[in-house]
């Protein structure tokens, strides 16, 4: 089995978009959806 | 983060992940889990069995496949399982491993890095500048 490391994107970079299948609710997810709460 | 379902890194800290996201999705944090392998090569990361795995280790996270295999490649994504913290921005803050530990190290599954990270969005606090890669299987890129 041989090992890869990651890529380590640069730090600063903004999160690509996304909007993928989820495979358990089978409805589409995208970024905006699984952002987190800022509350503060 | 991308995981995969066969992945032995990843099987490694399924519990730890689970554990991770449960204690921090209440401080406001969202979670989400990509696998962006070539099901064709690799039939054990199909849609059919990451919901099965999903089932079996409670994620707490959307699981979402990546047919494509686009998001990876926007993630410059390499491995299973690779992670990332994005701040309230949505500007990456952390990346890389889990904690240190890997099948057959013999250490303690902590997600000691990747909670650090966290903490210090909570708290404000610069992110460490030294992180470390994770390392695992390499992501099954279609040919």
């Amino acid at each position: 089995m041989s090992l890869t490391p990651s890529n380590m994107m640069p730090l600063g970079t903004l999160a690509p978009d996304f909007n993928l299948l989820d495979v358990v609710t089978e409805e589409m997810v995208s970024l905006a959806d699984i952002k987190g709460e800022k509350e503060r | 983060m991308f995981i995969c379902n066969h992945c032995p890194f990843v099987k490694h800290v399924n519990d730890e992940i689970v554990r991770l996201c449960n204690d921090y999705h209440v401080t406001g944090f969202g979670f989400v889990a990509i696998n962006s392998n070539d099901v064709e090569n690799y039939p054990d990361d199909s849609p059919e069995n990451m919901k099965i795995t999903s089932e079996e280790n409670n994620y707490p996270f959307p699981y979402l496949f990546d047919e494509l295999q686009e998001i990876a490649k926007a993630y410059n994504a390499a491995c299973t399982p690779d992670f990332y913290v994005f701040d309230s921005e949505m500007k990456l803050v952390y990346r890389g491993q889990l904690d240190n530990a890997r099948p057959g190290n013999m250490i303690q599954v902590n997600g000691r890095d990747l909670r650090e990270a966290l903490d210090n969005i909570l708290s404000n606090s610069p992110q460490r500048k030294d992180q470390k890669p994770s390392i695992g299987c390499g992501i099954k890129w279609k040919n």
